[in-house]
């Protein structure tokens, strides 16, 4: 068996740290480049947005395109299911009161999210996807993500509705169309 | 002579030496791959979402119909080779006629298929009149021709924003449902336009239909009056051909009874004996209703469905035999209903 001269092992470490330089650079213009977003339609509405962002407070939020929405009086991402149609708390599907029902005229609604107040759970978005259009669905939204190398929500999303898009269109959206 | 003793080359020292590092680099990094590996494919089912009940939208209860509320049972299935079923309909010898794809497929009333008729873009609605001339409601056009085809387009539907959702004819009239511009179009079978129904009219007190997503039905029934879906509200109306608001009836609720979410029923379609077939989205349900609106049974309810590509439309054939599209399957079943001695009722 040879031993291993300092050379060779101050080579080794040189090129190790060459690599990782090397690797560190590339993600680092890759974190640039793209952005983490999900796609709203391979989403599942599962839930885990809202527990594993490395924030506390998660960095995925609802959003609703209101081109899409129908406006109901009875919107089943804002009633809970089977309950009053009063405006009262229990009644209410948000558990953090998020969403801000706005009369327009009979019969229609508008309905707003409060991004300070939403958690990400999607309790909505599944509500408005089983009945309504699906105006309501979740966005990583970039003031509140790291941006992080390895999304841990990506990570445990089971649907793999989250991906890398570019930085220049850095939401999916859906269109009326 | 070359005196000079040769002693074996030594192991290539210099060799071994300068992979060395690389060899220990690779393995570190196959293992860190491979724990990441076996973490992250793991961690998905490991760890589900950490939510208090509160935060769970659960609407499992209403899925459940009880067995003695449903009347009828399955007695035969037809697969459409359809990709994406949209419509289904029965022609006046009770034809079964599948839309879907880019195409209308033809069976008997058994289920045999008799041929194709090809479309240029997807069906949305299908109707036949008692001659047997076959409509087909595209996104905004109107096709027209007979059963065995070829089709013609026939009529425009104007609007940018059209979206033809269904169509009902007798022997003077077309009327199609647009969802885009929330009324029904009133047409001479020559294509004449005459006329528009349900724009909001507070003289005439008419509300106005509530459509919020593409699913707004119309059919005619033996007592000369229009039954329209106005799903926002949860009702069936009933309008005269000028377009006079006669009565109405249906309710929201999560009860078998009334109509679920927030838009519904999505499909009707009428028996024979006047009574009325509904078809919901979201929470699937196929029901039964009398001419007067009272619930009367259910024909089968979500877990009997696979909605996951869409609602499902019906129809009903001379017979009373009642036609469900199921689109995830591809599949038209078909109910009749259950033996008195398998009722519980």
């Amino acid at each position: 068996m040879t031993a291993l001269t300092r050379r060779d092992l101050l080579r080794g470490v040189a090129l190790v740290g060459v690599g990782s330089a090397a690797g560190a650079a590339a993600v680092h213009a890759h974190g640039d480049d793209t952005v983490w977003q999900i796609d709203p339609e391979l989403c599942g509405q599962c839930g885990r947005c809202a527990t594993h962002c490395v924030h506390p407070e998660s960095a995925v939020k609802a959003v609703h395109v209101h081109a899409l929405c129908g406006h109901c009086d009875l919107c089943t991402a804002f009633f809970e299911p089977d309950s009053k149609l009063d405006t009262g708390a229990e009644n209410q599907l948000c558990p953090t009161g998020a969403i801000r029902r706005r009369f327009i005229e009979d019969p229609y609604f508008s309905y707003e999210i409060d991004e300070q107040l939403c958690i990400g759970c999607a309790k909505c978005v599944k509500g408005c996807a089983m009945f309504g259009n699906g105006s309501m669905f979740l966005q990583i939204r970039h003031d509140r993500c790291n941006n992080c190398n390895a999304c841990s929500i990506a990570d445990a999303c089971p649907a793999h509705a989250i991906r890398r898009v570019p930085a220049s269109t850095p939401y999916l959206l859906k269109s009326a169309h | 002579m070359n005196d000079e003793v040769r002693t074996p080359a030594p192991p290539d020292r210099h060799l071994l030496g300068r992979w060395t590092p690389w060899i220990g680099v690779l393995v570190f990094a196959a293992l860190c791959g491979a724990i990441f590996t076996a973490s992250s494919a793991t961690r998905r089912d490991r760890e589900p979402a950490d939510l208090d009940q509160a935060f769970v939208y659960d609407v499992a209860r209403f899925r459940v119909i009880p067995p003695e509320m449903i009347g009828y049972r399955e007695t035969l299935h037809v697969e459409t080779g359809l990709e994406h079923a949209t419509a289904v309909a029965v022609g006046p010898a009770d034809e079964i006629v599948a839309g879907g794809d880019r195409r209308v497929v033809v069976f008997s009333s058994e289920g045999t298929r008799r041929h194709a008729v090809p479309l240029p873009d997807l069906p949305l609605c299908l109707a036949l009149s008692a001659t047997g001339d076959l409509f087909v409601g595209l996104r905004s056009v109107v096709l027209k021709g007979p059963l065995a085809g070829p089709l013609e387009r026939w009529l425009t539907i104007p609007g940018e924003k059209a979206r033809l959702t269904s169509m009902a004819v007798d022997r003077e009239s077309l009327f199609v449902a647009d969802a885009g511009a929330r009324v029904i179009w009133h047409f001479a079978l020559d294509g004449r336009r005459l006329g528009r129904i349900g724009d909001r009219d507070p003289e005439r007190n008419v509300p106005g239909f509530v459509v919020p997503s593409p699913y707004f039905d119309v059919l005619l029934a033996s007592d000369g009056l229009l039954r329209i879906v106005d799903p926002g509200r949860h009702q069936i109306t009933a309008f005269t051909r000028d377009g006079d608001l006669e009565l109405s009836w249906g309710q929201a609720s999560y009860a078998l009874e009334g109509f679920v979410g927030c838009c519904n029923p999505s499909h009707l379609a009428l028996l024979p004996d006047g009574r009325f077939v509904t078809s919901e989205k979201g929470i699937a349900r196929v029901k039964v209703y009398d001419a007067n609106g009272r619930f009367v049974t259910a024909v089968v309810g979500p877990d009997g469905l696979d909605t996951e590509a869409g609602p499902c439309d019906v129809a009903v054939d001379s017979t009373g035999r009642i036609l469900v599209l199921d689109p995830g399957r591809g599949l038209i079943r078909i109910f009749e209903p259950k033996p008195r001695r398998d009722r519980d009722d």
